[in-house]
């Protein structure tokens, strides 16, 4: 099994949920689609190591990534709304009433 | 393929043997098993008794045009009452020395001593904030139950001893957060606060995560202790550059939380926009918790993680720097371990961007965002010191900011009236405190002496603490964090007396007075402003309260009984 | 064939059917339709007007909150599922640690029930 290409994979697919969150100005959701890619890679990684370990540890924290991270996007969508009621947008431009 | 159970698996948990021993296990975590129920039974009994005083609001609303709060009275009252059964539970526990749920908890005279500091400074951030809820439009219960699991879950992050149970612990202490600053649900700044919050936080458990599966991927552990075996007992030619690598992430996720340095971005910001008594919380307890798990984590998990990989960071060649101190980086940051290379860097940034940032800010919650991050740069010196003194200090300061931040919450969320404003409010601005020192003095004399202690000047509290943390800095040679901590106190002086000289020598520009400070407040801040006058008489009494750290010590020297042998 | 593949074989064969089975389905209404399109009939249908709007614009907020609903009880499933498949292999204690979890789950259900969150109106 090449251990190489499988983390290159997953260091890809988290670099680019962060691009997604740093680099994205158009709106919130795409921030949130990009922080469940991160955790998704780290969900890979932690599948690709388990089998290459051959220990459970790997796949029962992955599962436990899936759970929260669920929970996560879920009252991440909630805050979204709650914003959304209040400022009537949900672009990243308009982020920016907090400045110091 | 891999059959998934053998013919000759034996499941773990099949005979009363091993049950008999999770009945003990789960009476060393009966406290927090006792917050996280408690917090179920109140949101299930204000869920269902709110309807009824939903109805009788309505009429109140409809006839007499004033909004009652709905059952935050009844319910923080029960939380407090809760914080109380919980610490009265802890101090009568009968384990405190124990390793439970097949590792996943820890439980000893360290984690004890953060766990009573946890549950008094939210006790305390719920009591200072009683009369804010009251009044102000935080009209929902659900905000103190947050408060309460937020709590026990950072009861459960400190005594985490596995990165599955540290994970699953600051996750439920995240999600309450980002609900929590976003809780004014009406505010265009709180819910913004929330939504910022939650990408950044979401963001830094990324990476924490990710530090993670790399420390498990290249040692096959997740465990802390086993951790430390194996990191201890590496010879000479085996490298651990992956996990080096996951240690680093996993460090990063952890400094954003206590907004150390180059992560602090979303700080100040988050602050101001979250509710005042939300931030008192924010300010104090996340960062014992997770300071706390940084003792364990990094002095005795990673603390022998070394590779002589190309991370050892090349500072010493810059030009253009005085020799003395090109010497001086170089020793520092040659002669130290990976973990207090990174811990070095964010402390020297924290305690310079603390101070520097404070100086020109008009909104009080900003500037105290920002003189918490210097705060955070000194607690960093005692934790990168790696040694039984370090910690010492580190927890002596810990009680110390504790006390302050309480105190300067307190004065703060003392009600104040407008003119042509009929509701309660609270100061904002800077420039609000200009009529402190008119209306109410002895608030005034409160807030110039906190002030001065935060900045440090000799006889006070503050002092002690960032005393106790040079020295040890020093007795361990990081001469430079040091030098840089002295230098970025009195960089900080200038803010706080300017804050003092406003109080006291301003021009009124607002037209407000300071009510009455409510009753409750009123004690916290006589016992905490005693607190903070009379810790000279004897400084030691915190240090003696440390003395905990001697379990610790037992535990470094065994580790270092371990790498000796194996050197 | 090694012996992986074999062993996956009737997934395979299985996705063939299902496939073949859901396009001869599709495929049958095509064939067998009357079609005889005049205006009204291929013209857009809304209460007998004109469509006002773009049909793909935004939804209504109230599905967000369904969706926000539904991510957490979905969820149970992933550890009900391990947990059923050695329900045999764990005692009482496994059995009744489950029981504690989905009590929490209800009561937080309860909790949106009474909260109205439920409700669509």
């Amino acid at each position: 099994m090449d251990l190489v290409k499988y983390l290159t994979f997953s260091f890809l697919l988290f670099l680019l949920g962060i691009w997604g969150i740093f680099f994205n100005r158009k709106n919130i959701i795409i921030m949130l689609m990009s922080i469940e890619l991160m955790l998704l890679a780290v969900n890979l990684n932690f599948l690709v190591f388990s089998v290459y370990l051959d220990d459970l540890i790997g796949q029962l924290f992955a599962l436990f990534v899936l759970t929260v991270a669920a929970a996560e996007s879920a009252i991440g969508l909630a805050l979204l709304v709650v914003y959304y009621r209040v400022r009537g947008t949900i672009a990243v431009e308009f982020i920016s009433l907090l400045k110091g | 393929m891999v059959q998934p159970f053998p013919d000759d698996f034996k499941p773990v948990l099949e005979t009363d043997f091993q049950i008999f021993l999770f009945e003990n296990h789960f009476k060393t975590v009966f406290p927090e098993i006792f917050c996280l129920f408690a917090s179920v039974l109140l949101l299930i009994y204000g869920v269902l008794y709110a309807r009824i005083h939903q109805a009788n609001a309505d009429t109140l609303r409809r006839k007499m045009k004033i909004f009652p709060p709905i059952m935050v009275n009844h319910v923080s009252l029960l939380v407090i009452l809760a914080f109380l059964l919980t610490l009265i539970l802890m101090f009568n526990n009968p384990i405190m020395h124990a390793t439970i749920f097949y590792n996943t908890l820890v439980c000893d005279d360290l984690i004890f001593f953060c766990k009573i500091l946890i549950i008094c400074s939210a006790l305390l951030s719920v009591c200072i904030s009683l009369d804010y809820v009251r009044k102000q439009a935080l009209n929902a219960f659900e905000y103190i139950i947050l408060l309460l699991l937020a709590t026990c879950s950072m009861l459960f992050l400190i005594s985490s001893a596995d990165m599955i149970s540290m994970y699953l612990a600051i996750e439920l202490q995240s999600l309450c957060f980002y609900v929590l600053a976003a809780f004014k649900r009406n505010s265009e700044f709180s819910t913004e606060a929330g939504l910022k919050y939650f990408v950044l936080g979401a963001f830094s458990s990324g990476v924490l995560l990710f530090g993670c599966s790399l420390i498990y991927g290249f040692t096959g552990i997740t465990n802390f202790s086993e951790l430390t075996k194996i990191f201890s007992c590496t010879g000479e030619n085996q490298h651990f550059t992956g996990a080096l690598i996951g240690m680093i992430f996993v460090a990063v996720g952890f400094l954003f939380k206590i907004t150390a340095v180059p992560f602090h971005t979303w700080a100040p910001d988050v602050y101001e926009g979250s509710p005042t008594s939300v931030t008192a919380f924010f300010a104090i307890t996340p960062k014992i918790a997770i300071l706390g798990l940084f003792v364990r984590l990094f002095e005795s998990s990673f603390y022998d993680l070394n590779t002589e990989a190309a991370f050892s960071l090349q500072l010493g060649t810059t030009q253009g720097v005085s020799t003395t101190f090109n010497k001086l980086l170089s020793m520092e940051f040659t002669s130290t371990l990976p973990w207090q290379k990174i811990f070095l860097f964010c402390s020297i940034a924290s305690m310079i961007v603390g101070a520097l940032g404070a100086m020109n800010q008009k909104k009080i919650k900003r500037l105290l965002a920002y003189s918490s991050i210097g705060h955070v740069g000194y607690f960093l010196i005692g934790l990168c010191c790696g040694t039984v003194e370090g910690i010492q200090a580190l927890l002596i300061n810990l009680i110390i900011y504790l006390v302050m931040t309480i105190n300067i919450f307190a004065i703060i969320l003392s009600p104040v009236r407008r003119d042509f404003v009929h509701s309660v409010q609270r100061i904002k601005y800077i420039s609000d405190l200009s009529v402190l020192f008119k209306t109410n003095p002895i608030l005034a004399i409160t807030l110039a002496v906190n002030f001065f202690s935060m900045a440090g000047l000799p006889p006070l509290a503050g002092f002690w603490g960032k005393y106790y943390l040079l020295f040890s800095a020093f007795s361990c040679e990081l001469y430079l964090v040091a030098i840089v901590g002295g230098l970025a106190t009195v960089l900080s002086c200038v803010y706080y007396i300017r804050l003092v000289h406003i109080s006291y020598f301003e021009k009124i520009q607002n037209r407000l007075i300071f009510e009455r400070v409510p009753k409750i407040n009123g004690w916290i801040l006589a016992i905490t402003f005693f607190f903070i006058l009379f810790l000279f008489v004897s400084p030691g009494a915190t240090r003696r309260s440390t003395s905990i750290t001697r379990s610790l010590l037992q535990r470094i020297e065994i580790r270092d009984h371990i790498t000796d042998r194996h050197a | 064939m090694t012996r992986s593949s074999v062993e996956y074989l009737g997934i395979l064969i299985y996705l063939v059917f299902s496939c073949a089975l859901a396009l001869l389905i599709i495929g049958l209404s095509f064939v067998f339709s009357v079609r005889k399109p005049d205006t009204e009939k291929i013209s857009a249908y809304e209460c007998g007007f004109d469509p006002f709007d773009d049909a793909r614009s935004r939804f209504d907020i109230r599905f967000y909150l369904v969706a926000i609903l539904f991510i957490i009880f979905d969820l149970e499933v992933t550890f009900l599922f391990p947990w059923a498949m050695i329900l045999n292999r764990i005692s009482f204690f496994g059995f009744w640690s489950m029981m504690v979890f989905l009590i929490i789950l209800t009561i937080g259900f309860l909790y949106e029930w009474k909260k109205g969150a439920l409700n669509w109106s």
